[in-house]
């Protein structure tokens, strides 16, 4: 049907959705620039003030006043502020009080190995939680195998409840320390990455397919799988063709929801793994009160958030026929 | 100017006018009728009326008095006065409050202290008086429908609006309901606005009869002269689409309404 | 209940007292061991000495995890009070503001919600110094979002629903309907997200110790142990058993017991409305009538019974001996109440009840084949050509994930192996064939983009695409409009005219049948009570509730004013079905024997029969031991 529609019809109907994205980026626009004031305010609103906590409790005058120069204190709050926001919007973060290097050099680095851990850990969320929870619901379904049902329910919620912190060290003992096979520390190889993004991903995958199998047994007893029923369809295609879309939703609408928890995970087990990325950074910074460091990891953690949910939001927008930026 | 009058009534839900210039009266100690489909705004209507909506415009007296914008101690006189019953009995009662204390609640904010007096009003609405301490969901939905009317009538009401009453009961159980409410019309003097999609059991409850489409006031007029002989095209394909019991098989009106095809 | 005290919550109630018990105690019991370093034993696993082993200082790791409990309970309970009475009272106070501050407040807690918590804490521990009372603020503020959010969708629900409504309408202020009303009602689910609220609290602040931005020496938590035994762990894994066993076994109990809440409240909630005090347990020790449809029946069922499995191994009866049989090109009606049986019937001829329903019978034909007898395959085949449902919400009974055009065509596709083209061009003649126009554009829709009767005229279309030479059509018309429900009828009736397909119409409303149904089955209880021509059961009507229904329904021919008639009491529940005539407690013309046993399928004229000891003959009173196979009433 959509061959040889006048190009007008053809443009007037993608519109909803070019006014969807548009809608979108802005909405990110704010949200990133809250996210800039925040960082910056979070500077200002320490006790005392940045420098004399770097500096310590028992520092020279000379040092403080030249520490209060270094980081801007000196100037006006607004001049400050301008300062602060105009730095971030080129790219600069400032120069690591700990290093003297520049910020933005450091993210360079670590941004990648942060990045590739929280995608894997995804992507083993997204794949591991909903084939497991669909295909646990399709057995289990009409109370079908109880002792699966049980099992299942134990499981994911003993297994589920356990946190990427005792999950990291637990995995590292077993793989790396007590069965050498896989590095414990550090990023040699592809292999390293494997133990830190299970321990991320293990619980939200759990807790994944516990929804993807709510979701899945009350789709099961929708009207419209009653109806798919009583036309006598073949299994696999009432499975696959009538429940998988209409549980892909809702699993992609988690999948949203659950990538921030990589990320927060992804800052606890790199620290267990010495994964060189933005985690082990971030928590070194706040010890050592490197501040632009911190600001910009937020920053950009916060950016790689919204960014993700941006995406999903998307893939949801196109999954569902209901939606109506869908053409 | 006694009873309850509306004028020009407007909702707006967003960016939709839900209601649009209704204009009602509702006879003193008499009905009206007020039917339409989903979707017409009979509802809201209701709701409105009660000001359980915002209005966007228009103007509701109640004896002479403008109540519109009336607050604070005159809201709450005018809603005294004032009283709904709800479609679904199990959604519109509290599942933690039991019987007596739902309808206590408007007995004692009428400054009623007589303890005997849930027991009369139990009695007025054909409510055993052992229901008293039972919670919502051990009572039946006609016995739930009972409470929420004696909880109305709690604080004395002159007029009450039922909306779509007996919708969510049995149709074994409907017409204990519809004849309670006459009863109770004709010993409590009540005026009744009476919103249903059940042509027939508007037929049987009300004096006058209003019609909405589309959030309009399409016809209003007397109930008898109304069903024998509806003046708005829309009115009499609603009423013609309605299956009769004892006609049997009349040749039915196969071709789509006027507004066409649903 | 047995279920309601399960092993799990009882263990979580044991473990929270035990865990309560040693925050309180611990510490000071243990205050000498935790510190002393018994420096010859360092770094050892598990002992009599030390249970637990020793950290590589020498010190005692099972006294050590012990006496951090109350830190580290305490720094939980702590974080987890910040999250839940901030976050409840911004969220409540956001339910009833105006709409504009609703959008803007729910926008910011949405953005709040979607950014990592641990950051959130890092920001916070950032301002104050990575300290205790930066752990607790972090934690606790990072979830305020997430209550904020649970408060106002909670309250929010509460404030919309009629009895919110109903307060507001007898003039109960704000604070009232907040008290009265909205914090009952959320009060249980709010325990119940708190207590695993408090799981998670202690993980957080473990985490944050561990990473060094929490508690610091010399005070110790779980966590801050975990560090020191985490750095040894090549040496010394025993060092991290202890914590981590706290940290894993405390979430657990918070997260069980939360759940333990929720189920004991669940009962209260829903309660049960089955008295099962008299279960008719002779259901099946009756004749049935022998049913003589002939060589041109297409559905022929004795006996039919339809139960359900309670408690033990018992089985609740819901529909009892139903006999009926329909002609080729018949249109019957099936009318009742709810609960009377109707749809399950249905659904039983049909072969679609769910899961638990048990459904027997003595005899299942379909177009002359034994259902019961036939294998899977074929059964399926058969039923998928012969014969077509149509559900009552089309709104639902479409999926909605699907373009009509394939919800369409799947069916004749898989049983009679159309091409995709050949299906179309089927699809697109029967959507035509029920009046919707522009069929081709609308193939290529979702059921979303077709208003609701034209949604139940495509479901009637994709029924009829296998020419069945049955529909079965369950309430078709109780979803939609008076206006849209008389195109519907008349549909149904032209499909039934033109095809010669025979309907089984299921409604609760006897208006509705008599427009499309040439004979009429009355259900009360899960049993036939009458059947026969639809003029002459509404003309006629033989048994006391046909009688009393017609009556009680008004009619846009009743009179104004005239009193409808009244049936006292409320129509049994499957499960509590009486011994003896369903419709006894509220028949008006009860006898004695209507308690005795169930009355037999009377014939009393030209295709009417009913079931009332009224019109039994005193011969035809059944044995009540009688075979159920017997032909006695023949």
């Amino acid at each position: 049907m959509t061959r040889g529609r006048p190009l007008s019809r053809f443009l007037f109907a993608r519109l909803p959705f070019a006014r969807f994205l548009l809608g979108k980026a802005a909405q990110i626009a704010a949200i990133l620039f809250a996210l800039v004031l925040l960082t910056f305010l979070m500077v200002k609103m320490i006790p005392g003030d940045a420098a004399s906590r770097i500096a310590g409790p028992d520092a020279d005058a000379a040092y403080l006043s030249q520490l209060r120069s270094e980081l801007g204190l000196d100037r006006p709050f607004a001049v400050q502020l301008w300062n602060y926001v105009a730095g971030v919007a080129r790219g600069d973060f400032g120069v690591s009080l700990a290093t003297r290097q520049p910020v933005i050099e450091l993210i360079r680095d670590r941004l990648p190995y942060t990045a590739a851990l929280a995608g894997l850990a995804l992507a083993f969320v997204v794949v591991v939680g909903f084939s497991f929870g669909l295909s646990v619901a399709i057995a289990t379904r009409d109370d079908r195998l109880p002792w699966l049902d049980h099992g299942f329910t134990i499981v994911t919620g003993t297994l589920g409840a356990i946190p990427e912190l005792l999950a990291g060290i637990f995995l590292g003992y077993v793989f790396a320390v007590s069965l050498g096979w896989l590095p414990i520390s550090g990023a040699a190889g592809p292999g390293s990455v494997i133990l830190p993004a299970l321990a991320i991903g293990l619980r939200p995958a759990l807790n994944l397919a516990r929804v993807v199998r709510v979701e899945a047994r009350r789709t099961l007893r929708a009207d419209f799988i009653r109806t798919a029923r009583s036309k006598r369809l073949p299994a696999w295609r009432i499975y696959l063709r009538h429940l998988a879309p209409n549980v892909v939703t809702a699993a992609l609408t988690i999948a949203g929801l659950v990538f921030p928890f990589l990320i927060g995970g992804a800052v606890i087990v790199e620290n267990i793994f010495a994964w060189p990325g933005l985690g082990t950074a971030i928590v070194r910074a706040v010890v050592t009160a490197d501040y632009p460091v911190v600001q910009a990891i937020v920053v950009l953690l916060g950016m790689l958030v919204l960014v993700t949910n941006m995406i999903v939001d998307v893939l949801l927008a196109i999954a569902d026929p209901r939606s109506t930026v869908r053409t | 100017m006694t009873g309850l009058s509306a004028t020009d009534i407007r909702v707006r839900f967003g960016a939709m006018l839900a209601l649009d210039g209704v204009s009602i009266a509702i006879p003193p100690g008499g009905t009206l009728g007020l039917v339409g489909e989903s979707g017409s705004g009979k509802s809201t209507l209701g709701r409105a009326l009660l000001r359980l909506h915002d209005l966007a415009g228009g103007k509701i007296m109640l004896d002479g008095e403008d109540v519109t914008r009336a607050s604070g101690a005159r809201l709450k006189n005018y809603r005294r006065q004032v009283q709904i019953v709800f479609q679904d009995p199990s959604a519109s009662l509290d599942p933690r409050m039991n019987v007596a204390r739902a309808i206590e609640q408007g007995m004692r904010l009428r400054g009623e202290r007589d303890p005997a007096a849930l027991g009369r009003l139990l009695d007025t609405v054909g409510l055993s008086r052992t229901v008293a301490s039972r919670l919502p969901h051990e009572l039946s939905g006609g016995q739930r429908q009972r409470v929420a009317i004696a909880r109305a009538l709690a604080v004395r009401p002159s007029i009450i609006v039922l909306d779509e009453v007996t919708s969510a009961l049995d149709v074994s159980v409907q017409a204990l309901v519809l004849n309670l409410l006459r009863d109770l019309q004709a010993e409590l003097r009540l005026s009744y606005l009476f919103i249903s999609h059940n042509m027939a059991a508007v037929r049987a409850m009300s004096d006058e009869v209003a019609v909405m489409y589309r959030g309009k006031l399409v016809e209003q007029g007397h109930a008898d002269s109304f069903f024998a002989a509806p003046s708005h095209p829309y009115s009499r394909s609603l009423l013609e689409a309605v299956p009769r019991l004892r006609h049997l098989r009349e040749p039915p009106a196969s071709a789509p309404g006027p507004f066409g095809p649903g | 209940m047995t279920g309601r005290l399960n092993l799990a919550s009882l263990l979580a109630g044991i473990g929270a007292i035990l865990l309560l018990a040693t925050a309180l105690v611990a510490p000071a019991l243990f205050s000498d061991t935790v510190s002393r370093m018994d420096v010859a034993a360092a770094g050892t696993g598990p002992s009599a000495e030390h249970w637990f082993g020793t950290d590589d200082l020498g010190r005692d790791v099972f006294a050590r995890t012990l006496a951090a409990t109350q830190l580290s309970l305490g720094l939980a309970l702590a974080a987890t009070a910040i999250r839940v009475v901030l976050g409840v009272a911004i969220g409540m106070w956001l339910s009833l503001s105006g709409s504009l501050a609703r959008a803007i407040g729910t926008r910011i807690i949405d953005t709040a919600l979607s950014f990592p918590a641990i950051l959130i804490a890092i920001v916070i521990t950032t301002i104050v110094g990575p300290s205790i009372e930066g752990a607790v603020l972090g934690v606790g503020l990072a979830g305020v979002p997430t209550y904020a959010r649970l408060g106002y969708t909670m309250s929010s629900a509460i404030v919309g629903r009629d009895y919110v409504a109903a307060a507001k309408a007898l003039g109960l202020g704000r604070i009232a309907i907040l008290w009265r009303h909205v914090l009952p009602n959320i009060a249980d689910t709010l325990a119940v997200s708190t207590a695993t609220s408090l799981g998670l609290a202690i993980v957080e602040i473990a985490s944050l110790s561990f990473l060094g931005l929490g508690v610091n020496p010399p005070a110790f938590d779980w966590g801050r142990m975990l560090i020191e035994g985490a750095e040894a762990i090549y040496v010394n894994p025993a060092a991290a058993l202890g914590p981590a066993a706290a940290i894993a076994l405390s979430g657990l109990i918070f997260s069980y017991l939360g759940e333990a809440i929720a189920l004991w409240i669940q009962p209260m909630r829903s309660g049960s409305l089955v008295s099962r005090s008299d279960i008719d347990g002779a259901a099946s020790a009756i004749a049935p009538l022998r049913l003589d449809a002939g060589e041109d029946a297409i559905l022929l069922a004795e006996n039919l019974s339809v139960a359900f499995p309670t408690e033990g191994s018992q089985t609740v009866a819901a529909v009892r001996n139903v006999g009926l049989s329909i002609g080729r090109g018949e249109t019957v009606g099936l009318v009742g109440e709810s609960g009377s049986g109707k749809t399950l019937t249905a659904m039983a001829l049909a072969g679609l009840t769910g899961h638990p329903a048990r459904v027997s019978s003595d005899r299942l034909l379909f177009t002359g084949e034994d259902l019961t007898a036939m294998s899977g395959a074929l059964r399926e085949r058969l039923l998928g050509t012969g014969l077509a449902v149509v559900f009552q919400d089309p709104s639902t009974s479409l999926n909605p994930a699907l373009r009509i055009r394939e919800q369409m065509t799947e069916a004749v596709r898989h049983h009679r192996g159309l091409s995709e083209e050949e299906a179309s061009a089927l699809a697109l003649e029967q959507l035509g064939l029920v009046g919707i126009t522009e069929p081709g554009r609308r193939l290529g829709q979702y059921p979303h983009e077709f208003s609701g009767g034209m949604r139940q005229r495509a479901m009637i279309a994709m029924g009829l695409m296998m020419r069945p030479a049955l529909i079965v059509a369950d309430e078709p018309t109780t979803a939609l409009d008076v206006t849209v429900q008389a195109q519907i009828l008349a549909l149904l009736r032209e499909a039934n005219g033109r095809d010669g397909t025979a309907i089984l119409m299921i409604s609760h409303d006897l208006a509705v049948i008599s427009q499309v149904c040439d004979r009429v089955l009355v259900m009360y209880g899960g049993r036939i009570v009458e059947s026969g021509p639809v003029e002459q059961v509404i003309g006629d009507p033989a048994h006391p509730y046909t009688r009393a229904l017609i009556g009680a329904i008004p009619d846009l021919d009743t009179p104004r004013g005239q009193r409808l008639v009244e049936i006292p009491g409320q129509p049994p529940v499957i499960g509590a079905f009486p011994r003896g005539c369903s419709f006894q407690e509220r028949c008006p013309a009860r006898q004695g024997a209507c308690a005795a046993s169930e009355p037999p399928q009377t014939e009393i004229g030209a295709g009417r029969v009913v079931a009332c000891w009224l019109y039994a003959a005193p011969h035809a009173e059944p044995d009540a031991k009688s075979d159920t196979k017997s032909e006695a009433a023949a």
